[in-house]
């Protein structure tokens, strides 16, 4: 599902402030894996995922997502990958403030040109799923930090992506909060067998991955099974 | 689409205050195209009524004194043409016979004016001496009875056309006042006629309605040749013809002018003239297009203005909401839904400033008609013109800034705090 080779990404380059964010890092990602990202502040695991969601680009080094070279992509056909392919899910939620948690969910099915009655039908199947079906029509002032969570996630499942790209989703909440979303997604590997890569500074929710992949200044330093995967969460 | 623009309608209400200030440039150059439209149009169309009431066919013949060698007039001496100065009877035979394409000749004289009165009714009436020709040069309605006809010229009969406000005041009703004999007191003698028609007053739109009603002063038609039994001149000062349809009017004026002058060739203190309004009307219109054209054009500088308001308050816009343009495009935004979603935004402040100018137009225009006095016209087009004209500005003015979030690098977007 995911390939790379030798990928660079350096900013300012070729200026005395260069800096080498990611140092070459080769990973490969099979479909339906659930990964956990793990490394200190800074060590460039978000870099890396925006890279893998065709939002930013390679200084250098090869990327293929469902075998198509990333690369070579016009601005269009990145946005149909982020589209149809990706599923986003940020640490800030990133709802759109002045649309209900219904039109957030449909919004990804908006741009995709989903008609507007098979849109609605579909997010509130989603949001039903998150057991948020009674806030459907709430704005996202309105919603706890979990809520809002569980409504992104919605939206980020809206157009059936291949891979959902979570980073630190549980950053923002308290730690049972978390555990929640987390068991979320695990549900979501589970019952729909999606790629997931997660990033997340918790080591007990890494270690509950099958995968975790280590960064550390921009290079993997250890990408082995987690150690309590499939293992359950206390609270 | 619908979706874009009912969003962006959503986040004009939810900044009320910074949307109105921006729309307010729209709103006075909508207004004010509006205005001026509908203020020109009630303009042009009540001198044009002031025009056709005197007839913008009709060319007037008279004779005035003779300008001296410097081309002033002599102000000290103020003559009164000798029977002989001015235009006999036989001279206009003449004159029709020499242009043929006279379709009337329409004379009148001044009788004076008096009160008519049955005991203690009246009514105030001047006298006209009048040809059969008046009454179509000068659109009379008859409504009862008939016209002054050739036959009353011919034999001077001492007969009257009165106004049906006359009729009403002395005898209560048409139909009771035909055949009457009515006395006009006037200041030098008290004038008998016998009532053979009645005539529909019109208001002239020149004056207001000035008088109270009952002391309103309207014409009564007499034949020309029983006004002038009391003159004690026979000829003419000042006639009115009209060519029949299809003559070239200035270059008809021009022709009969020579005509007549060459009559007045030998007279020191006299000599005839002949002007028509055509002229008149074309250069008071096209002076009063010019006046709209300019005001329009400030109007239009207004708009150019709001216009930038638009683009400079939807560049604010994009700035502050480039995380949302981030997060937009993460889910899959291509660049045209970015732009499409900004010029909707543009479009929908500027169309909201076009309506609300619109209504604010119609009632200045409606204020402004009145003021002229003419009735407030606006044809749709316009109102539509303006209205697309609004949305254009949106999209002219929108789109820079739509382009420019539609052009963000998504993960700057992104990330942009
Ligand atoms: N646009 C940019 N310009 C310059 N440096 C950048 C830019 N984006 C990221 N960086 C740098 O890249 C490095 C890696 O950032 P990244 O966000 O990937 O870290 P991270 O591992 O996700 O950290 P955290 O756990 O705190 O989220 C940081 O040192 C950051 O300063
Ligand atoms: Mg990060």
């Amino acid at each position: 599902m995911i390939q790379m080779r030798d990928v660079f990404k350096r900013y300012f380059a070729d200026t005395p402030n260069e800096i080498t964010v990611l140092n070459g890092i080769d990973l490969s990602i099979g479909s339906g894996e659930f990964v956990a990202i793990v490394g200190q502040s800074g060590s460039g695991k978000s870099t890396l995922m925006n890279i893998i969601g065709a939002l930013d680009q390679p200084t250098s080094g090869e990327y293929e997502l469902g075998g198509t070279p990333i690369q070579e992509l016009k601005r269009d056909e990145l946005a149909e990958i982020r589209n149809r392919k990706i599923g986003f899910v940020f640490q800030s939620f990133n709802l759109i403030p002045r649309s209900s948690a219904l039109k957030n969910v449909e919004l990804p099915m908006i741009y995709a040109g989903v008609k507007a009655s098979e849109r609605a039908r579909r997010a509130r199947q989603l949001l039903e799923m998150m057991e948020m079906e009674e806030r459907m029509n709430h704005f996202p002032s309105e919603l706890s930090g979990g809520q809002k969570q569980r409504v992104a996630i919605a939206r980020a499942l809206a157009n059936d992506p291949d891979i959902l790209l979570a980073d630190e989703p549980t950053g923002a909440l308290d730690s049972k909060t978390g555990n929640l979303v987390m068991e979320i997604f695990l549900r979501i590997h589970r019952e729909e067998q999606k790629t997931i890569l997660f990033i997340t500074h918790s080591t007990e929710l890494a270690e509950l991955c099958p995968r975790v992949v280590t960064l550390k200044d921009g290079q993997i330093v250890s990408d082995k099974a987690g150690t309590n995967a499939g293992g359950k969460l206390h609270d | 689409m619908i979706e874009n623009l009912l969003l962006s309608l959503e986040s004009l209400r939810a900044n009320k205050m910074r949307s109105f200030l921006t729309m307010l440039g729209i709103i006075i150059g909508i207004s004010s195209v509006i205005a001026v439209i509908a203020v020109g149009n009630a303009m042009t169309a009540s001198v044009n009524n002031q025009f056709a009431e005197f007839g913008i066919n009709n060319v007037s013949l008279g004779i005035q004194m003779r300008a001296d060698e410097s081309g002033s007039f002599d102000m000290a001496v103020t003559k009164t043409p000798k029977d002989s100065d001015r235009i006999s009877s036989e001279q206009m035979e003449t004159m029709r016979q020499r242009f043929p394409e006279i379709d009337k000749l329409s004379l009148s004289e001044d009788a004076g004016r008096g009160k008519a009165k049955i005991g203690r009714k009246y009514s105030n009436v001047s006298i006209s001496g009048v040809n059969p020709d008046y009454a179509k040069v000068n659109k009379v309605k008859m409504v009862l009875g008939r016209y002054i006809s050739d036959a009353d010229v011919r034999s001077a009969r001492s007969v009257i056309v009165v106004s049906d406000r006359t009729a009403e005041a002395l005898y209560g009703s048409n139909a009771s006042a035909i055949g009457q004999n009515i006395s006009i007191y006037t200041d030098k003698a008290i004038k008998q006629f016998a009532i053979v028609g009645i005539y529909k007053y019109t208001q002239s739109a020149m004056m207001g309605a000035a008088v109270s009603d009952r002391d309103l002063e309207t014409s009564g038609y007499v034949p020309v040749t029983s006004a002038k039994k009391d003159s004690p001149y026979k000829n003419y000062t000042s006639l009115t013809v009209v060519p029949k349809p299809g003559t070239e009017l200035n270059d008809f004026t021009n022709r009969i002018s020579a005509y007549l002058n060459q009559l007045y060739e030998r007279n020191k203190d006299w000599e005839a003239y002949a002007y028509n309004m055509k002229s008149e009307l074309e250069s008071t219109n096209s002076m009063m297009k010019t006046l709209s054209m300019a005001i329009a054009a400030i109007a239009g500088i207004a708009l150019i203005v709001g216009g930038i308001g638009v683009m400079n308050i939807m560049l604010v816009s994009v700035t502050e909401r480039t995380h949302e343009i981030g997060v937009r495009k993460a889910l899959g935004a291509k660049d045209a839904h970015i732009r499409l979603q900004f010029v909707a935004e543009a479009v929908a402040l500027s169309a909201t400033g076009g309506v609300i100018g619109i209504v604010l137009g119609v009632a200045l225009g409606m204020v402004g008609a009145n003021i002229v006095g003419a009735p407030f016209e606006l044809s749709i087009y316009v109102v539509l013109g303006t209205v697309l004209f609004s949305m254009f500005i949106g999209v002219f003015f929108g789109y820079y800034p739509a382009n420019k979030a539609a052009r963000l690098n998504p993960i700057d977007a992104l990330r942009y705090e």
